[in-house]
């Protein structure tokens, strides 16, 4: 602890710091590694704070909300996106302390233009020329998982008596060069186009033969629903009449003025003078 | 005692639930509402953090531990709401937010820092021990030293970020020389791409058109 | 003013009250055998016995006779990489229940734990059994795939 000389007193700097509240970051957060794609938390349907919460796996925080500890925290701080979901077991095994990756280049794009249940063909590979409905995306390295193709033979469980089950893993495309959409109209892959409709939507467009090529339903799939409309309401869910009913009307009151009221707590004292400073 | 989930969860390995109420359903509703759910919502944070416990104590993954945050993000959520409305009561009848105060002032070590003022009996010129205590000034002659080395680590943490992304726009100029550049120059503004572009290090090992 | 302030309080000021708690409190299952009318709480650090009494009197209609508490200091732990770390610090309150009421703590795991036992030895098993089958079945002509036959 280091400390600083003042006239006759002595302060540790850590004392100075604790009473602030934003201290300037010293680093750059700003790592030029992606962080978790929009289209991967659309998918998860999770609180953002519970994605992070399990991508850091902190091991250490000091306590929030407490005047003598400085905001310090040991999280895991290179993350390496692979093949699992950022906020599963798998993640973190694969993210756990001395585990090393290589780097990663990403290409930036724009505007993303494959989403899941799009007919997609396979530039590459053994399945070059095959069409395809896209199964899974991960967005955080433009990748898409074309179902049943681009497969790889992988073997489970195999011991010295048992040999094992062999099964097909789809294998990850680039969303850039390894596949394209397919134009539904004439069945031929196609490059698209972002443009805007006359309702003023942004839509798909082919750049062969200018046909929209809508979004699949699919594209709103989330891990807790297949569509919005078929979500089933659990029991501790509040339903819809619930949620949309009015009740606020304004009033001239604080927020503990109005409860009190409301609870028939009548408090004629008035408080003394105190002073902000 | 309500502690406890209901039993049909316990051996379940996923609870599905909804999401979290967010602002403008909240902004809706009675203050007598608010303050209903404000204790539901109490009570199902207790009972979660009471379930989590008791699966931490007998190494058992805890079903959707993602409703925590669900529950802590309404109360926030809620919290919010009610500050905007006592905010608009204090700034129609007093003028002023009724929040806490607060200023910019540097510290012992002179760095700007948001200084939280606190409610006191005495007024300021007769509270010597807050004087003595709180250091809201600093000495410029013995500071100065300390806050050129500060800025200095400051701004070389800085160069070496921008060093460490034009690095990283050269690698991909090297293997996506096709790439989009707009979306380029917006991922990494501080990178001049122009320039960089015809470095050698930009062009990989590839036949020109 | 923010519903977290909590206001200095002064001779003949109005009666300060919380309308919106945050407080937190867990049961847990206690350590050490205790007596029927017994439950083991961990709250949060800055509760009163007499706040643990309201709290658990109002919000929950628990007749509470009786309330001890303690703040118990975080275990402190050295990681691997060598630096020390602690957790948290917590209230541990011993509350009475009110003559009559007793309390046990359920076992929320157990079902659990012999549920998926089971699931798993069922599964095991099977993918044994069938594949002894399967070999007993190939035993006298050996490479031979398992579709070969009728």
């Amino acid at each position: 602890m280091s400390l600083v000389k003042f006239r006759s007193r002595y302060f540790s700097l850590d004392d100075i710091l604790s009473s602030q509240e934003r201290v300037p970051c010293l680093f750059n957060t700003n790592v030029s590694f992606l962080g978790v794609g929009e289209l991967t938390k659309k998918y998860a349907n999770l609180p953002e704070s519970y994605i992070k919460r399990m991508m850091d796996q902190a091991e250490w925080k000091t306590p929030r909300g407490f005047p003598q500890y400085l905001r310090r925290e040991i999280v895991r701080k290179n993350k390496y996106f692979g093949l699992n979901r950022p906020w599963t077991g798998a993640f973190q095994m694969e993210n756990a302390r001395g585990r090393y990756h290589p780097k990663v280049f990403v290409e930036p794009i724009k505007d993303w233009t494959i989403f899941k249940g799009d007919r997609v063909e396979i530039l590459v590979g053994d399945d070059k020329g095959k069409q395809g409905i896209v199964s899974r995306l991960i967005q955080e390295r433009n990748w898409v998982f074309v179902e049943g193709l681009n497969c790889k033979l992988k073997v489970m469980g195999k011991t010295k008596t048992f040999p094992g089950t062999v099964f097909r893993a789809e294998q990850p495309l680039l969303v850039t060069t390894e596949v394209a959409l397919v134009d539904p109209s004439d069945l031929q892959s196609t490059k698209i186009e972002w443009r805007y409709n006359e309702e003023g939507e942004k839509v798909r467009v082919s750049a062969r033969t200018g046909r929209i090529i809508p979004v699949p339903q699919q594209a709103d799939e989330t891990y807790d629903y297949k569509s919005k409309a078929t979500y089933r309401e659990s029991t501790k869910d509040t339903n819809e009449k619930e949620l949309t009913k009015i009740t606020f009307s304004p009033k001239i009151k604080t927020f503990e003025m109005d409860i009190m009221d409301s609870m028939g707590i009548k408090e004629e004292r008035i408080p003394c003078k105190t002073y902000w400073y | 005692m309500q502690f406890f989930d209901e039993k049909d969860n316990w051996e379940r390995d996923e609870v599905r639930v909804g999401r979290a109420w967010r602002i403008p359903e909240l902004r809706i509703k009675s203050n007598d509402d608010l303050h209903k759910l404000w204790f539901v919502l109490l009570k199902e944070r207790n009972m979660l953090m009471t379930m989590e416990h008791e699966y931490k104590q007998k190494f058992e993954p805890f079903p959707s531990p993602e409703r925590l945050d669900k529950v802590n993000e309404s109360m926030v959520n809620l919290e919010e709401v009610v500050r905007e409305r006592n905010r608009a009561y204090f700034e129609l009848e007093t003028g002023e937010t009724g929040e806490r105060p607060g200023r910019l002032t540097p510290n012992a070590l002179g760095m700007n820092y948001w200084y939280k003022a606190s409610e006191h009996v005495v007024p300021p010129h007769a509270n010597g021990t807050w004087w003595r205590q709180k250091h809201l000034w600093y000495d410029r002659k013995e500071c100065a030293q300390f806050l050129t080395y500060y800025r200095e680590k400051l701004f070389l943490a800085k160069r070496k970020q921008r060093i460490r992304d034009r690095n990283h726009v050269l690698g991909l100029l090297r293997r996506f020389p096709d790439m989009d550049m707009e979306a380029l120059k917006e991922q990494y503004p501080t990178v001049d791409i122009e320039r960089v572009k015809r470095w050698k290090k930009a062009t990989g090992h590839f036949v020109p058109k | 003013m923010s519903t977290r302030w909590y206001p200095i309080y002064q001779k003949g000021n109005p009666q300060l009250r919380v309308f919106l708690p945050n407080f937190w409190m867990k049961i847990v299952r206690p350590q050490v055998k205790q007596p029927a009318n017994m439950v083991k709480f961990i709250t949060s650090v800055q509760m009163t016995d007499y706040d643990i009494k309201n709290y658990l009197e109002k919000i929950y209609k628990v007749p509470v006779a009786n309330v001890r508490s303690e703040i118990v200091e975080g275990e402190l732990k050295r990681s691997k990489l060598g630096y020390i770390i602690k957790d948290d610090d917590y209230r541990a309150a011993y509350i009475t229940l009110k003559k009559g009421e007793t309390f046990k703590f359920p076992d929320i795991c157990e079902e659990k734990q012999k549920k998926d036992e089971s699931d798993f030895k069922k599964a095991q098993e099977q993918a044994k059994v069938s594949y002894e089958a399967f070999t007993s079945r190939n035993k006298k002509r050996p490479g031979v795939p398992g579709w070969f036959s009728f």
